[in-house]
C-alpha cells in the first residue's frame, strides 16, 4: 500500500511541476525573444514580469471558448487532451535523479527518482509514446473542418512520422553502447566512461535535430507556420482548448530535453567531478545537476528559435529522408563494427 | 485436455452466441442507415451481457491493482473492438481500433511482455492506424460515402467472427497452463510466450482443480516478476533484465533463417514501394 501511496505522490510532484514549469517556461520563452530583439519583454506584472505568467493563465481560463458548429464535436474535444497526455505520459520512464539500491532511504528502501524504475525497455517506450503525439495533431487538424487546419494537421502528421524514423535509428548507437534501453544504465555507462555526445556525436545530432522536429519548433514549425496556414492545425480552438495545445509543445519540450541530457549529455554526471553513490547530499547533488543541464537545454531550444529561418517543405521532407536516414544508418553500422572490433 | 465441467462449456457457448447476435444488431447495415434505437440497444444489451460474462470466466491477477488495470485493459479493449466493427463514421472506427490496440498493448505489459507492447504501439498505434487516418481523411473529401458507412455482410461476419472467438475460448481454457477460469484455487503462473531457453523451465507442484488433493508436476517458467509488483522498487538484485535480450538472442540465434528471410522480404517490399511511388518522368513528359 505505501509503494502505492508513494507512486501517487511521485506522479504528482512530476504532474505539478511540469506544469508549473511550463506556465515559467513561457516567461522565459517570452524574455529570450524580447532579449534576440533587443526589447525589455514583459515586465508589468510583478517584479521583472514574474507574476506574468499566472496573468496568462487567468486569462486562458476566461476566454470565451469558441466551438464552430461545422467541427466534428467529439473529435474536436478529444484532440487538445490527447496532445497533452501524450505529452505528460512519457514522463513515467524519464529518471530524474539516481535510481538504484543506494538511493537516500526513506520508510523502507531507497527513494527512486523515477516513476517507474526497473522498466527494462524505457527508450522503447519513450518512442511508442512519442509515436502517438501525432494524434492530437491531426485529429485537430481534421476535426476542424477547415482548410488550414486540415492542411496544417497534414503537414505536421508527414513530418512528425518522418523524423521519428532517423529518431529512433540515431538513439541505437548509444543503446548499442550501453547495452541497455534502460535510461538509467545508460546514464550509467556515461557516468563510468564518457558522455554520450563525445562517443556518438553524429547520433548527438541527428538526435537533436529529429528532437526539433517532434516538438514542432523552429526551424520546423511548419504545421502552424503563420504566414501559409493561418495558425496551422489549431487555428480553430480558442481558450483552454488552445492552452493545452500550447501546453502539449511545451511539456514536449522539456521531454526532448530531459532525454537529450540522459542519452548524451551524461544525465546527472557532473563534468570533471566525480559523485559518490549514497546518501542523500549525493542524490540532491544528482537531481541538481541533472535539472540544471535540462535547463540549459531548454534555453538552448528557445535561444535557436530566433537564429534560424523556418524551413521550406520540400526540404524539410528531404533532409529527413534522403541525408539523415542514411547518416543514422550509417552511424548504427559503424558503432557496431567497432564494438565488434573492439571485443575481438 | 481438460475435461471441462458442462457449466463452462455452456457458458462460451451463451457468450459467443450473445456476442455474434448483440454485434450483428449494431452493426450499420445496408437497408436502414439509423437503426431502430430499440434494435441497437437490444444489441448493446446483449453484447454488454456477453462481455460481463467473459470477464467472469476468467480471474486476474492476484494483486488488487494489477487486477484493477488487468479489468481495465480487458475491458477497454472488448468495448474498443466492439465499437470499431459498428461506429458509422469510419474516422471512429480508426480512433477505436487505436483504443483496441493501446488496451492490447497494456495487457502486454501486464503479462510482462514489454517489448512486444511497445512494439506494437509503435507500429500499429503509432504508424499503421495514422496512415489509415490519413487515407480516410484524404478520401472524404467529398463527403462521406454510403459505402463507408455500412457492413457488407454483416450476418456472416458476425457467425465468422464468433465461432473464431469460440474456438479461442475453448482452446484457452483446455491450456493445461491456464487455471484461471477453473474454479481459480490454484496460484496463476506467468507464461508469456515461448521464445524461452529451456534453462529457464523450472519443475513446480501445482494443484489441480478438478482432482482435489492430487499433486502435480509440472513445468512452467521461473516465475517472473509482474510489472506492478515492483513498480516502486525497481527490480531486486539478481534478477535478470528479461526480454529484450532475451529475445534478441533467440531471434538471432535459434530463429536466425527465418529473421533474415523476413528482412530480405521486408526490403524487397520496400523497394517495391519507392518504385510504385516515384513518378514516370517518361510518361509526364510525353
Amino acid at each position: 500500500m505505501l509503494e502505492i501511496i508513494g507512486l501517487i505522490i511521485k506522479i504528482s510532484i512530476v504532474v505539478g511541476v511540469t506544469q508549473g514549469a511550463v506556465a515559467y517556461l513561457i516567461l522565459v520563452e517570452r524574455k529570450i525573444a524580447a532579449f534576440s530583439q533587443d526589447r525589455i519583454g514583459p515586465n508589468r506584472v510583478g517584479p521583472l514580469g514574474l507574476l506574468q505568467p499566472i496573468v496568462d493563465g487567468v486569462k486562458m481560463f476566461l476566454k470565451e471558448d469558441v466551438t464552430p458548429n461545422y467541427v466534428n464535436k467529439p473529435i474536436f474535444i478529444l484532440a487538445p487532451f490527447l496532445s497533452i497526455v501524450t505529452a505528460m505520459i512519457g514522463f513515467a520512464v524519464v529518471p530524474f535523479g539516481p535510481v538504484g539500491p543506494n538511493g537516500p532511504g526513506l520508510f523502507d528502501g531507497p527513494i527512486q527518482f523515477q516513476i517507474a524504475p526497473g522498466i527494462d525497455i524505457g527508450l522503447l517506450y519513450i518512442f511508442a509514446v512519442g509515436s502517438l503525439a501525432v494524434y492530437g495533431v491531426i485529429l485537430a487538424g481534421y476535426s476542424s473542418n477547415n482548410k488550414y487546419s486540415f492542411l496544417g494537421g497534414l503537414r505536421s502528421s508527414a513530418q512528425i512520422i518522418s523524423y521519428e524514423i532517423p529518431m529512433g535509428l540515431s538513439v541505437l548507437g548509444i543503446v548499442l553502447l550501453a547495452s541497455s534501453l534502460d535510461l538509467n544504465t545508460i546514464i550509467q555507462w556515461q557516468d563510468k566512461n564518457a558522455w554520450g555526445i563525445f562517443v556518438q556525436p553524429l547520433g548527438f545530432f541527428i538526435f537533436l535535430i529529429c528532437a526539433f522536429a517532434e516538438t514542432n519548433r523552429l526551424p520546423f514549425d511548419l504545421p502552424e507556420s503563420e504566414q501559409e496556414l493561418v495558425g496551422g492545425f489549431h487555428t480553430e480552438y480558442s481558450s483552454m482548448k488552445f492552452g493545452m495545445f500550447f501546453l502539449g509543445e511545451y511539456l514536449h519540450v522539456i521531454t526532448v530535453s530531459f532525454l537529450v541530457v540522459i542519452l548524451y549529455l551524461g544525465g546527472w554526471d557532473p563534468p570533471f567531478v566525480s559523485l559518490g553513490d549514497s546518501g542523500w547530499l549525493m542524490a540532491i547533488l544528482k537531481v541538481g545537476t541533472l535539472i540544471t543541464k535540462v535547463l540549459a537545454m531548454i534555453v538552448f531550444v528557445m535561444w535557436i528559435r530566433w537564429t534560424l529561418p523556418r524551413f521550406r517543405y520540400d526540404r524539410l521532407m528531404e533532409l529527413a529522408w534522403k541525408r539523415m536516414i542514411p547518416l543514422a544508418i550509417g552511424n548504427t553500422v559503424v558503432t557496431a563494427l567497432i564494438l565488434q572490433l573492439i571485443r575481438r | 485436455m481438460h475435461d471441462f465441467p458442462p457449466s463452462v462449456l455452456t457458458r462460451c457457448l451463451l457468450i459467443c452466441l450473445c456476442g455474434g447476435l448483440g454485434t450483428f444488431l449494431m452493426m450499420p447495415t445496408r437497408r436502414q442507415f439509423a437503426k431502430p434505437a430499440v434494435v441497437f440497444a437490444l444489441g448493446t444489451g446483449l453484447v454488454a451481457f456477453a462481455a460481463l460474462n467473459l470477464i467472469g470466466l476468467g480471474a486476474g491477477p492476484a494483486p488488487i491493482v494489477s487486477r484493477m488495470f488487468f479489468y481495465v485493459f480487458g475491458i477497454a479493449s472488448v468495448l474498443g473492438g466492439t465499437l470499431m466493427i459498428t461506429a458509422r463514421d469510419p474516422v471512429h472506427s480508426a480512433l477505436w481500433f487505436a483504443v483496441v490496440v493501446l488496451a492490447t498493448s497494456g495487457l502486454f505489459m501486464m503479462a510482462g511482455a514489454g517489448f512486444l507492447a511497445a512494439g506494437t504501439v509503435i507500429v500499429y498505434a503509432g504508424a499503421i492506424i495514422v496512415t489509415f487516418l490519413f487515407v480516410i481523411m484524404l478520401a472524404q473529401s467529398g463527403g462521406k460515402a454510403d459505402y463507408d458507412r455500412l457492413a457488407r455482410q454483416p450476418a456472416q461476419a458476425s457467425l465468422t467472427g464468433f465461432i473464431l472467438i469460440w474456438s479461442l475460448l475453448i482452446v484457452i481454457l483446455s491450456d493445461p497452463n491456464y487455471h484461471g477460469g477453473l474454479e481459480g484455487s490454484v496460484e496463476p503462473v506467468v507464461v508469456n510466450s515461448r521464445l524461452i531457453p529451456a534453462s529457464d523451465l523450472v519443475t513446480v507442484r501445482k494443484l489441480m482443480p478438478e482432482h482435489p488433493g492430487a499433486i502435480v508436476l509440472g513445468k512452467t517458467l521461473t516465475p517472473q516478476l509482474s510489472t506492478p509488483d515492483h513498480l516502486g522498487k525497481g527490480l531486486p538484485a539478481g534478477v535478470p533484465a528479461p526480454q529484450v535480450a532475451g529475445l534478441g538472442s533467440a531471434l538471432y540465434t535459434t530463429h536466425l533463417i527465418s529473421s533474415e528471410v523476413v528482412g530480405a522480404i521486408l526490403f524487397v517490399a520496400l523497394a517495391g514501394a519507392v518504385v510504385i511511388a516515384t513518378p514516370r518522368k517518361s510518361n509526364s513528359a510525353a
